[in-house]
Formats: structure tokens, C-alpha cells, sequence
């Protein structure tokens, strides 16, 4: 609150009426963003709300379409990442943008590293130059080891090393947690504490409120492109974050009705995937929601591929109907009758130079829509599909537009609805509502709790906390690898949950 | 909101904007196609002549078979270099089994096709097998067949070939030569292939997105080795056809279609977006060869007119890019 | 045990190569007595010289996650203007700058046309292959001329000797040790490395990637220029699409180096040595009376091998992008 009565003079980075279009989209409309000097900035919305893009165009990866931008007073039209960094600006990138074959040492001084006489890379004096900026942040990196032989957790501290180089008066963190284990998310936020110290303006974008609430001073929320607003964090209640964030209140929109849970349908024994997650043990009943939750890298997805043969596992035994199935490979899951909705809409999902048609039918289209399991039966196949996008209101024009071309909720619903068409038994969602917005969301939700009520087995992998509790009957955390608790969603909470996916032990004391 | 509706309003007209350049896309080739046949039509009427269409037809089918093959290859997101050796290695077994050994006619070509389908699956097996990149495995099969080709023949041509294997290349039927047919019967199968089987679904759909559609449950290396084993099958063709209309079978018979066969398939593979590609593919064997015909009738020397399947080449590589780009632009969420 | 196997494994990744190469040598000397006389050695590596050159600029060009298959019509397009130019009566000197000049004015166009309209290059240098074969037809029409009937003196260039060595193999271990030390050794080269193995890190602090990018296609055209000079001076004249045998020779020699030294990546010393490896075979050979039709059997067959090395355990199918 300090810095507010001061005014003007103390903002050092002042974005004022900046839109930014990607052909067809508005990723930005005339968002003003001022920053001050010396103060702890966050930005926060929802998955497609722009704080990527508005970051990007401050680091001038971007440059914007309308709008003028000034850092530290100079207006930044025009210029590019060198000269950004000049001014002192670096920016922590949510992907790791590392040379996976260079050291450590050679990583953080990118770009920078001391030459020799003869033009050489001095890499004793390289090694030096990068060793205190490593310290920084972490003890115990060896400056000498290839970054590829790193955890993700110490990838992402190297990245913030190699922003240090450069002397910077502001930082940018893209969600820099996301990777991080919990005692380098410790680390980095001593480390921040520090640079609030030092003086260094920081802009933090972050999903999480916890970490908002413990280190920012003021925060923006954007959502579908628009500035929201800006306020000091103190006098933002979460609830209140939250309901800007998403414009309406989330827990309202899982149309979630009583479910009639049957049978063990299908039951998972010792799973082994050949990486991350160990010994995963379960059962789905009919007409169940099971959710799986647990951080980035706990494993869920491994779990999910393995289980559905699109990866090799090391071990395991998958039973159906007390039938033990043989899957080697995704043409062995799906004639059993087990379906997956990819992580990866885009790149595993859909073909999306393809059309919806095709798109709907492949999985079946050698049992449902071929004679001889050859010659495609034509209108039988468009019969379905046209049946299958009034059922589902599939936003589109017509069965034939191409896949690409549909917005994020309309393409899940083509992926869901090419399962249902293969008469699926068993369904996993492996965070079917990533970057989905909050209409596409509820049609999904609704879709899922469909299955069930028709006696599907689903099983629903996410991240999303509140999602899991309000959609699923019963969730599975997983912490490193492991499956290490298992609950009833009307008998838990949010907080036990969190509890939990961060590493909690039952036996120690719950602070939730 | 007022600044807000003016931004709408940009995102319409942007839209529009994508909607004409989608029809340009859509059309350009066939615009250009007819402008630059008026132009040479008006400049030298004999280019429209019956009898000059026929030679374009003739020398359309001959390159055809391989590029209809190419363009499989192409759809399942596969390179095939290998073909003009496989259809000259193609030709050489049959003509020789023919003329040296002295078996019947269609033992020879039963036998050359035989051998285009076994080399076919053997660049398949290393594509699917040894995960070889698609290009580089072709490229080791080209020079492997030109070793067996020289193996075989010791580098000589064959001459004189027999009367029936001549007639498929040189007979007529109704004024129109024989492999003009078979092309209109290769291209009949091949489109029905490709856009009414199962199989011809699959390897459009695993060359648009591999990893999607072997999470759909199709068998990704059956479907890939198929399309190699496809455009094996259908090379010798070209070769044997321009052996029996040439009335001579040389070593190096299959390097005249390399470029045009080629550029052929590639630009197949554009017109319509990666959709419709043996239809494209033809249009692209009649544009190529009809291009190169006409820079015969207007006098063009021989050494220019084999730079004109590379422009064409590159022409329609550039023209990809941009309807690309164009098209991607357009993820427009309008529904 | 399990480290000793580990270690023995990596061990056979990296020298795995240069084992198989001592080997082949010693079988050649056996079967052969003529193999390891200095003189056939120094054939040898007269040979390898065009192939290791243009081998070294397509390493650069690889590197950085790119391909250029333009060298296989460059090579030849440059010798028909080459013997054009002797033929009229031109210096040596201008004829060795027009060459040169050429390929960056290659490897330029193929910039613009990758970097800057981000075109693939693959079908970009492909079709430049197919572009460069038809002008070779057009300047050379097809005809094989010898340069000693025009010009002795620009044979010089390769024929002479610089102490106990010629200097084309002076010229292809120069270059070697040139980009072998640029590569590792300065920044610069450390970036096109880093352009291939993650381009977002090199943009991300503030470098030019695209800049570097096309940088490195005109150097690796001019390289390729070089090759073409080499190629046609060590013939003694223009064959016709001599360059089509170098796209496999070249191709295979990369391949082949990524097996050795740095198991995976593409490598400098790794490159002279699949090089060296490919003439030793076709020169081994070629001594012992194997017919002429079974060298490019077994150059494909060395090609498909040197490349399922590296890709065997990958376990995806590779497709191309258009």
C-alpha cells in the first residue's frame, strides 16, 4: 500500500491499451498493465486469458497490434529481446527452454559466455562466471553436469539462473512452479524474498492463490483477453480472485446428479509403467467417476497411457469382468472396450487437418461402419456422425468442417463422441478440460456424468482441484509415483486433498 | 463496450479476408492452369489439336502409375526416391525374362510387378521396422537396385520386344492409345482405394496426425508398410509401359519420370489440402506434362525444359506453404 | 556387473564405428597386399577429399536441425560452369571465386527460402536438386569435356603437394579441423548446435536465431561450392550429374559419424570418419576386382545400415514434413 500514494513516477513498466490478434482470436483487447518499481506484481486468469501472450509482448517475442508500451520510461516500440534484456528484463519461461547437451555452467551464461583471445570459449572462466548465479537459487546443482541429466525440478532453477545473468531490474516468472518439487518451490521463494530485498520489480503469473497471497503485492486479472482489474492483494479475498478469474462461480456448473454405482466392472493390480508412477492398484465400479489426482510429474498420465497400451509397461494385470486382458498396444485396449481422451487434444486426440466425420468414425470404422471390414458404408457412417453432433450440439456447420477449426470444447466433444461410437465400456479422461473455456467445460462435465449414469466405468485425471471433488465419487491421489490415498469426495475436502497431492502423511499433523 | 465492438468488427473483416484468400486457395491452380493454357493455345493452336492431346494423354499415363504410387507414399507422410529404379529394375526383369530367358509375356510382367511389390515391402519393413527415415531408406534402395540392374543386364539395353508386350504400349483402341486406359483404370482404383476403403482412410488419416490415429486403435505400421508396398506395385508399371511404347527397355528407363513423376505426386498432394490426392495427383500429371509439351511446341530447348518439373516443383512446394499458413491463420471459433 | 556393462556399452556407442573401421582395414590388407602401400592410402584420401568436404557442410547444416540436399545438383551445376569458364579462357582465380560465389548464392536463396518464408527445407533443397540437375544439362548440355585440354593450370590446384602430402587432402583435413574447432570451440558454433537442439533457448536470451539459421545455410552453401570445385578438379573434368553419387556418399558418411565419438549427435571427427570409411570399402573393393555393379549395391546397403544404427532403438516411425 505503501507504493500507491506515490503515484505515477514509480511505475516502471506501463502497457497501456495493448491488443494483440491472432487471426480470428482477440488474445488481447486494449489491456492497460502498470507495474511499479520495486514491487511484487501478480497476473493472474484463467488457462487463455492472456497472461502469456501480454508477457510475451513485454519480453517482445510479441510485438503488439495496437497499443504503446514503455519499460523504465523508454518505449520499448520496436525493440527486440536483446534490447529488452539491455534494460534489464528477463523473463523465466513456463517451458524449459534449455540446450539439453550443454552444461549447466554453459546454460546460465548463454549467450554471454567469456571468449579467449583467439576467439574461443573460455570454458574454465565460464564456469566461474556462472557459479554464483547458480548459488543463487540452488546449492546443489553441479555446474559441470549436462542439463539433460537433470530432474525438471533443477531444470526450471537453472532457468532462473540464466535470467540472473543478465543483471535484471525486473523479472518475469511463468508459473514457475509448476515444475518444482517442494523444497525448491521453498528456494525460490527465499530467493524472491531476497530480490523484493535487492529491490527487483517482479511480475508472477501463477495458478496457485497460496503462493499470491504469500508473495505479491498487487495483482491483475485477466479473463478472455480484457483486464479484469487491478487491486492490492490484501484486499482481494480468495473467493473473490476466484469469482473474477472465472467470471461465475465454478462449483455451481458440475451438473452432477445421484449416481447408482454398481459393480467392480474393472480392476487394475501392481501397474508398472516403464516411467515415474510404481505398483498402481484399483478398482472401478460401473457407473463410477474415479478421479486421479496428484502435481505435474506424479505420474497420472503414465498411469493412463499404460494402462491403455499407447505406452510399454513393465508390469501388471488388468482385469475386466475378472477377465485378464493382454494389451500391448491401443488396438488391444479398445477392442476390449477401454477408451481414452488424450492429454494432448491436438496432438493425440485429432487428426485436425481431417473432418469431424472421419475424425468420429476411425476408432470404429473397421467394426461399425464397413462392409466386409473393407468398403466403407458410406451413409451409414454419415447417419451416425450427424446423429452423434445433435446429441452432443457440436457447435459446427457441418460434418464435414475440419477439426482444426473448431473451438477447444467442440473438438473434446469429437474425441469423446468417437469413443462412444465404438461402444467404449470404460472411459479415461486425462485432463479433458485443459484449456477449454468455461461453456465448452460444463458440456463436457455434463457428457461425462452421462457415461455414468449409463453404466460406464470413467476414470478422470486432472489437476484441477475443485473440478475432481465436485465431478468424481471417489479420487485417488498420487504423490511421486505412488498412489498414497484414496477417498470419498463427500466425505473430504478440498484442503485434505491438497493435503495430500503435495505429500502430506497421514500421520503427521494436518495443517491443510 | 465500445472499444471492444470495434475490435469485433476488425476480427470480422478478418475473417472475410480469410474466406477470400480460402477460395483463392481453393482455385488458384485451376485458374492458372487455364491462363496459361489460353495463352499458349492462342500463341500456337496446334497445342489444342487432337492429335497433340493424345501425346499429352500418352505421355501422362506413362509417368502416371508411379506418381499415383508416389502419392500414397506422400499421403501416408512417406518419401519414396526408390521408385524410378524400381520401375526400370521393374521393366529390365520383365523384357529380359521375355527376350533372354524366353518366357511368356505375362510371366515377364507378373514378374516385374512381383519384384516392385517386394521392393516396395522391403523399403516398408525399413521404415516400419528399423524406424529408418522414409527418405534415407529410399535413397540406399535407389542406388542397391542400380546395382542389380547392371547385375542383371551388364548395362545393355534390350531391342527388340516381343509383339504382344509392344501392343500394350503401342496398340490402340479407338484412336487412343492402350496405356492411356490402363492410367484411367489405375486412376479409378486408386481413388476408390483411397477414399472408399477402410485402409485408404487410414493412411490419409496416419499422414495427418500419427500419433492421434494410432491412439485410435489403428495398426500404424501395417498401414504405412501398405502404402510403401502400394507405390512398389504400381512403379514397374510406369517402366514397363514406357518399355513397351518405346519398343526398347534401357537401364536407366525409370530416371526420365524421376522429376515429373515428382513434382506430379507433390502437386497431388496440395491442390485439395492433402484431401482428394490421387484426383489431384492427375490434375498434376497432366499440368506437368502438358507444360512440358507446350515448352516443346513453342521451341523451348531440351536442356531448359528439364529445369521446368523442378520450377513446378518448387512452385507448388511455395504454394503449399502459403495455403498452409493461410489456412492455419483461419482457426476461426466462429460457432 | 551392471556398471561394467553400462560402461562397455557406451564404449562400443562411441568407438563401436572406428573398431568396425580398423577392421575393415585389416581385412583389406589381408585379402589385399596392395591396400596399405602409401601410395594406395594416399588414393584413398584423395578420393575422400570432395566427399568430406561437402560431408562437413552438410554435418554444419544437420547440426542445427536442418537438411540440405542441394548439394547433390550444386556439385555438377558448378562443374558445367566451371569447364564453360576454362573453356572461355578464364584465370584460375576468377574460376575458384565465380565457384564459391555460387554456392553462397545457393546456399543464400535457400535461406531466404527457409528461414525467411519458413519453407521446409527439405523439399526446398530437394527441389533445388531437381532445379540444379536441369541447369547442369543447360550449361553442360550433357557433354563430358576435360579440362587438361583447355587449361593445365588450374589442375595445379589439386595436383600439387605440400610436403609429403597433396594438397587436396591438405584442403578436406584444413576444413576439418576449421569447422571441428569452430564448432566446439566458439560461440558461435556452439549456438548452431544449440539451434538444433532447442532453437527457443537460443531465442529466448536474446540471440539471432534466424540470423544464425541463415548464416549457417550460406556457409554450408559455400562449402558446397567448394565441393563442386574439388569434385570437378579431382575428375579432371565435368561427368555428368557427378553430384548424384555424393547425396548418398554424403548422406551416409553424416549418418554413419553420428554413430561414433558422440553416440547420436552429429559430429565433426565423426563425419571423417564415416568419410573415410565409405572410400576404404570402394577402394578395398575396387583392388580386389569386385565387379563395378557391386559398389552402389553395397553403398546403399552401407547407407541403410550406417542409419538403422542410429535409429533402431527410436522405436517411432519417422515421416517427413512437407
Amino acid at each position: 500500500m505503501g507504493t500507491a500514494r506515490n503515484g505515477d513516477e514509480d511505475v516502471v513498466i506501463k502497457a497501456s491499451l495493448i491488443s494483440k490478434y491472432f487471426p480470428g482470436v482477440i488474445a488481447l483487447d486494449n489491456v492497460d498493465f502498470e507495474v511499479r518499481k520495486g514491487e511484487t506484481h501478480a497476473l493472474v486468469g484463467e488457462n487463455g486469458a492472456g497472461k502469456s501472450t501480454l508477457m510475451k509482448i513485454l519480453y517482445r517475442e510479441y510485438s503488439e497490434d495496437a497499443g504503446s508500451l514503455y519499460i523504465d520510461g523508454k518505449n520499448a516500440k520496436g525493440m527486440g529481446i536483446r534490447q529488452v534484456r539491455n534494460l534489464g528484463l528477463s523473463l523465466i519461461h513456463q517451458d524449459l527452454n534449455l540446450v539439453p547437451v550443454f552444461t549447466v555452467a554453459h546454460n546460465v551464461c548463454m549467450g554471454l559466455e567469456p571468449v579467449n583471445k583467439l576467439g574461443f570459449i573460455d570454458w574454465k572462466e565460464l564456469k566461474q562466471k556462472a557459479a554464483p548465479y547458480l548459488k543463487e537459487i540452488s546449492s546443489d546443482i553441479d555446474l559441470d553436469a549436462k542439463v539433460e541429466e537433470l530432474s525438471n525440478s533443477q531444470q526450471q532453477l537453472v532457468t532462473v539462473a540464466r535470467a540472473l545473468v543478465a543483471h535484471p531490474r525486473f523479472l518475469i516468472l511463468d508459473e514457475p512452479t509448476a515444475r518444482l518439487d517442494q523444497k525448491s518451490t521453498e528456494a525460490l521463494f527465499d530467493f524472491l524474498d531476497r530480490c523484493k530485498e535487492k529491490g527487483i520489480t517482479i511480475i508472477y503469473i501463477s495458478h496457485r492463490l497460496e503462493e499470491i497471497y504469500r508473495l505479491c503485492d498487487r495483482i491483475t486479472v485477466l479473463r478472455d483477453g480484457e483486464k479484469v482489474l487491478t487491486a492490492p492483494v490484501q484486499e482481494l479475498a480468495q473467493t473473490e480472485l476466484v469469482k473474477h478469474m472465472v467470471g461465475r462461480e465454478l462449483k455451481q456448473q458440475i451438473p452432477k446428479g445421484e449416481a447408482s454405482i454398481g459393480e467392480v466392472v474393472f480392476s487394475v493390480r501392481n501397474l508398472n509403467p516403464m516411467a515415474k508412477a510404481k505398483d498402481i492398484s484399483f478398482d472401478l465400479h460401473s457407473g463410477e467417476i474415479l478421479g486421479i489426482v496428484g502435481s505435474i510429474g506424479a505420474g497420472k498420465s503414465e498411469v493412463a497411457r499404460a494402462i491403455f497400451g499407447a505406452d510399454r509397461k513393465q508390469s501388471g494385470v488388468i482385469r475386466m469382468q475378472g477377465e485378464e486382458l493382454k494389451i500391448r498396444d491401443p488396438r488391444d485396449a479398445i477392442d476390449a472396450g477401454i477408451a481414452l481422451v488424450p492429454e494432448e487434444r491436438r496432438k493425440q486426440g485429432l487428426v485436425t487437418t481431417e473432418s469431424i466425420r472421419k475424425n468420429m468414425t476411425l476408432p470404429s470404422l473397421g467394426k461399425n461402419f464397413c462392409a466386409g471390414g473393407f468398403w466403407i458404408k458410406q451413409r451409414k457412417e454419415k447417419e451416425a456422425v450427424a446423429k452423434s453432433i445433435k446429441d452432443f450440439r457440436l457447435a459446427t456447420p457441418s460434418p464435414e468442417q475440419e477439426a482444426r477449426l473448431l473451438s477447444g470444447g467442440t473438438q473434446q466433444k469429437v474425441v469423446i463422441g468417437k469413443w462412444l461410437l465404438s461402444d467404449s465400456k470404460i472411459y479415461i479422461f486425462d485432463e479433458p478440460t485443459k484449456g477449454i473455456d468455461v461453456g465448452g467445460k460444463h458440456d463436457i462435465y455434463k457428457m461425462i456424468v452421462d457415461l455414468a449414469k449409463n453404466g460406464a466405468g470413467v476414470i478422470f485425471i486432472s489437476n484441477e482441484l475443485d473440478e475432481v471433488l465436485a465431478l468424481c465419487d471417489r479420487t485417488l491421489i498420487m504423490f511421486n509415483g505412488r498412489l498414497v490415498k484414496e477417498v470419498i469426495n463427500k466425505d473430504t475436502t478440498k484442503n485434505e486433498l491438497l493435503f495430500y497431492v503435495m505429500g502430506g502423511k497421514d500421520n503427521g499433523s494436518k495443517s491443510g | 463496450m465500445n472499444r471492444s465492438s470495434s475490435n469485433r468488427e476488425q476480427m470480422r473483416t478478418l475473417n472475410r479476408k480469410d474466406a477470400i484468400a480460402l477460395f483463392l486457395i481453393r482455385y488458384a491452380v485451376f485458374v492458372f492452369f487455364f491462363f496459361v493454357y489460353m495463352a499458349i493455345a492462342i500463341y500456337k493452336p496446334v497445342f489444342l489439336s487432337p492429335a497433340n492431346l493424345a501425346d499429352i494423354m500418352l505421355t501422362s499415363s506413362l509417368v502416371s502409375f508411379a506418381s499415383f504410387g508416389l502419392s500414397i507414399v506422400f499421403a501416408v507422410g512417406g518419401v519414396d526416391l526408390s521408385f524410378p529404379n524400381i520401375a526400370g529394375y521393374g521393366a529390365m526383369l520383365s523384357t529380359y525374362l521375355m527376350i533372354e530367358v524366353g518366357y511368356p509375356v505375362w510371366v515377364g510382367i507378373v514378374a516385374g510387378i512381383s519384384v516392385g511389390l517386394l521392393i516396395g515391402t522391403f523399403n516398408g519393413l525399413m521404415v516400419t521396422r528399423l524406424y529408418i527415415n522414409s527418405f534415407i531408406a529410399t535413397l540406399g534402395t535407389l542406388f542397391i537396385l542400380r546395382g542389380f540392374l547392371y547385375w542383371l543386364t551388364g548395362g545393355q539395353s534390350m531391342q527388340i520386344l516381343p509383339q504382344g508386350f509392344e501392343y500394350l504400349g503401342r496398340g490402340t483402341l479407338f484412336n487412343i492409345r492402350m496405356p492411356v486406359y490402363f492410367m484411367a483404370g489405375i486412376f479409378i482404383l486408386c481413388y476408390l482405394f483411397m477414399e472408399k476403403t477402410r485402409w485408404g482412410r487410414q493412411i490419409t488419416l496416419v499422414g495427418g496426425n500419427i500419433e492421434a490415429t494410432r491412439l485410435s486403435g489403428v495398426n500404424i505400421k501395417m498401414i504405412t508398410l501398405l502404402s510403401f508396398m502400394i507405390c512398389g506395385l504400381l512403379s514397374p508399371l510406369s517402366g514397363m509401359l514406357q518399355a513397351a511404347s518405346a519398343s526398347a527397355a534401357a537401364v536407366d528407363i525409370g530416371d526420365r519420370f524421376m522429376v515429373p513423376a515428382f513434382a506430379a505426386a507433390m502437386m497431388g498432394t496440395v491442390i485439395f489440402q492433402g484431401k482428394n490426392v490421387i484426383l489431384g495427383t492427375l490434375f498434376g500429371i497432366i499440368f506437368v506434362e502438358s507444360l512440358n509439351n507446350a515448352a516443346f511446341i513453342l521451341g523451348v530447348s531440351p536442356e531448359i525444359r528439364r529445369v521446368v518439373p523442378g520450377i513446378v516443383l518448387l512452385a507448388t512446394i511455395a504454394f503449399n506453404y502459403y495455403a498452409k499458413r493461410a489456412l492455419s491463420e483461419m482457426r476461426v471459433h466462429a460457432y | 556387473m551392471g556398471q561394467k556393462a553400462d560402461n562397455w556399452n557406451k564404449f562400443i556407442a562411441n568407438y563401436g564405428l572406428l573398431l568396425a573401421f580398423l577392421l575393415a582395414i585389416i581385412v583389406f590388407s589381408l585379402w589385399s597386399e596392395n591396400f596399405l602401400r602409401w601410395g594406395n592410402v594416399q588414393n584413398i584420401l584423395i578420393q575422400t577429399t570432395s566427399l568430406g568436404v561437402c560431408a562437413f557442410g552438410l554435418t554444419l547444416i544437420m547440426m542445427m536441425g536442418e537438411i540440405d540436399l542441394s548439394y547433390a545438383g550444386l556439385t555438377g551445376m558448378i562443374g558445367a560452369v566451371m569447364l564453360k569458364m576454362i573453356m572461355a579462357g578464364y584465370s584460375p582465380v576468377s574460376v575458384v571465386f565465380v565457384c564459391l560465389a555460387i554456392g553462397m548464392a545457393s546456399g543464400l536463396c535457400i535461406a531466404i527460402l527457409v528461414v525467411g518464408l519458413r519453407m521446409s527445407s527439405f523439399m526446398v533443397t530437394l527441389a533445388a536438386w531437381f532445379i540444379y540437375m536441369g541447369l547442369e544439362r543447360y550449361i553442360g548440355h550433357g557433354v563430358t569435356h576435360w579440362i587438361y585440354k583447355y587449361d593445365e593450370n588450374i589442375l595445379k590446384i589439386v595436383q600439387g603437394h605440400a610436403g609429403p602430402l597433396p594438397v587436396p587432402i591438405i584442403i578436406m583435413l584444413g576444413l576439418f579441423l576449421l569447422c571441428w574447432l569452430f564448432q566446439t570451440r566458439t560461440r558461435t558454433g556452439q549456438y548452431i548446435l544449440a539451434l538444433g537442439e532447442n532453437i527457443e533457448a537460443v531465442k529466448e536470451v536474446g540471440l539471432k536465431a534466424n540470423l544464425l539459421k541463415g548464416g549457417t545455410f550460406v556457409a554450408g552453401g559455400l562449402i558446397f561450392g567448394l565441393t563442386g570445385l574439388i569434385e570437378t578438379l579431382r575428375i579432371g573434368g565435368s561427368m555428368v550429374y557427378s553430384g548424384r553419387f555424393l547425396l548418398i556418399y554424403a548422406l551416409g558418411a553424416v549418418f554413419l559419424g553420428s554413430a561414433a565419438f558422440k553416440a547420436g549427435k552429429y559430429n565433426f571427427p565423426g563425419t571423417l570418419l564415416g568419410a573415410l570409411f565409405f572410400y576404404t570399402i570402394i577402394n578395398g573393393l575396387t583392388l580386389n576386382m569386385v565387379k563395378f555393379y557391386y559398389i552402389p549395391l553395397v553403398q546403399g546397403l552401407f547407407l541403410i545400415l550406417a542409419v538403422a544404427i542410429t535409429t533402431v532403438k527410436r522405436g517411432e516411425i519417422e515421416q517427413v514434413q512437407f
